[in-house]
């Protein structure tokens, strides 16, 4: 009670103070307005920085965490069988129009399956210049971190073309279908699109489509009746050899770049079993342009 | 008396300044204190900002750093999107080959022994195949046309289209059948 007593007694003596000397609030009066006018034109615009901050910080540290990994990722695959791998792959799916091939080796891989070759007719296409040529884009420089996800994905534009080539060949069944068979490992990457004959093709069809090969990977065909020296039937077909062109680059630098999928490794590892086509020997080789130190006109 | 008075007064005056004191040295003081640990607020709010402000510095001096390692390994780089692309492609020509392939098996088994498949096809894109045939009277035309039904009952094909009947001059029949597969599933396959 003494000290409720003395409380109030001295709050009212600090009342009375202040009625009769105001200028003791003037301190606290001041600090107030400094807190106020700080948190509003210092300390709110600060704290905004440092969450807009905060945010750029994780997404530069997102974007640098990719470019460590794409980093990576590239040493590695300057460090392995990159150069093989692209090789081989261009052994089967090459650059340039495989004109030559077809023209000069054709005939010889066709002999080699005891296949006569009546005719063939190809389309070349267009001849190479240098408006044909498509330049690789530079990449871009400079990627802000901000725009990081927006990027588009690492690309390359690259379109498969074919050349198509029709034959008109003469055979047994037998050496057709080992012929056919040996179309699905050969290099570059052919495909029939269309086969034809004049008289029933006997077992033809039904051996071509026994097998149950994947990849190219040639089955066990029992060639039974059809293998033995019978009559010999007439094939045309058209054929489409596969290359790819001119590359076009397209790609950001911020962004990781995927993995081979399993399928992908699947298929490279099978193209250790394509074979080329059998190449000339003799007189013959002197037909290819190269070794004639003519230019190839396809070669774009 | 006065004296005294007079002593007493003066004794009531000092005391009430010595608490009138006591009462501004506490008001100040509480101020004080409430600003000094606001400026502290203050300062540490700059001390955060800076810290991120640093950090943020150091991961953008770090990914130009990184950057440009990368435009030095751009070769490798270009060389392994050509490598994906290609062997992308080679995949999905193998795959829709394969998918062709399966379609003539499947088509294959409802050709009837008497009928002869002299010819196929496939069609722009993959989207079909083309199967020409021949027979030797119309009752075997029939019976290949009627099996072609059952195989497209069966089979989940887009659509199946008898292009071209004909007879030849040596009385044998022409059929031609086109059958579109590019969105069509094959039962029991794949």
């Amino acid at each position: 009670m003494i000290k409720t007593k003395r409380r109030l007694k001295s709050s009212e003596t600090t009342l009375d103070l202040v009625k009769r000397k105001p200028v003791v609030w003037l301190f606290p009066l001041l600090t107030v307005m400094v807190m106020v006018m700080g948190t509003s034109m210092v300390v709110r615009p600060q704290i905004a920085e440092i969450i807009s901050t905060r945010k750029k910080l994780a997404v530069a540290e997102e974007t640098l965490d990719k470019l460590v990994d794409k980093r990576k990722f590239l040493e590695e695959m300057a460090n392995s069988s990159l150069d093989q791998d692209l090789e081989e792959t261009k052994r089967v799916l090459p650059d340039r129009k495989p004109v030559y091939t077809v023209v000069e080796d054709l005939s010889q891989e066709l002999a080699a399956h005891e296949i006569t070759l009546v005719s063939y007719d190809l389309s070349p296409g267009g001849v190479a210049s240098e408006g044909a040529v498509t330049e690789e884009i530079p990449r871009d420089e400079g990627v802000d971190p901000d725009l990081a996800e927006s990027e588009s994905q690492p690309q390359v534009e690259m379109e498969m073309a074919r050349l198509e080539v029709s034959l008109d060949m003469v055979g047994t069944v037998g050496r057709m279908v080992e012929w056919m068979e040996r179309l699905r490992t050969l290099a570059p990457l052919t495909s029939v699109e269309a086969m034809s004959f004049e008289v029933d093709p006997g077992e033809f069809f039904g051996l071509i489509l026994a097998s149950d090969n994947q990849f190219g990977q040639v089955g066990a065909i029992s060639l039974g009746a059809a293998e033995e020296p019978a009559e010999q039937i007439e094939m045309q077909t058209k054929m489409s050899i596969y290359y790819m062109p001119a590359v076009t680059i397209d790609q950001a630098i911020g962004e990781p770049l995927p993995e081979l999928e399993p399928e992908l490794k699947k298929v490279l590892a099978k193209l250790a079993e394509y074979q080329e086509y059998q190449p000339l020997t003799g007189e013959g080789q002197q037909l290819l342009p190269e070794s004639l130190g003519r230019e190839n006109v396809f070669a774009y | 008396m006065a004296k005294k008075a007079t002593i007493n007064l003066l004794r009531e005056y000092l005391r009430d300044k010595r608490r009138d004191q006591a009462v501004v040295v506490r008001v100040q003081l509480y101020a004080g204190v409430v600003l000094a640990v606001y400026v502290a607020i203050v300062v540490g709010v700059f001390s955060i900002r800076a810290v991120y402000v640093t950090k943020f510095n150091k991961t953008q001096a770090a990914i130009a750093s990184e950057e440009e390692r990368i435009d030095g390994l751009s070769e490798v780089e270009g060389k392994y999107l050509v490598l994906r692309a290609k062997l992308q492609a080679i995949a999905d020509r193998l795959a829709t080959e394969n998918r062709m392939r399966q379609y003539l098996k499947d088509l294959y088994q409802y050709i009837p022994a008497e009928v002869e498949l002299v010819s196929v096809e496939v069609g722009g894109n993959a989207s079909g195949l083309t199967l020409q045939m021949k027979a030797a009277d119309i009752f075997m035309a029939n019976k290949a046309l009627a099996s072609f039904k059952e195989a497209v009952a069966k089979q989940a094909y887009v659509r199946t289209t008898v292009s071209g009947v004909s007879r030849e001059a040596n009385g044998e029949y022409s059929l031609t059948i086109s059958v579109e597969v590019n969105s069509g599933v094959v039962e029991g396959e794949e």
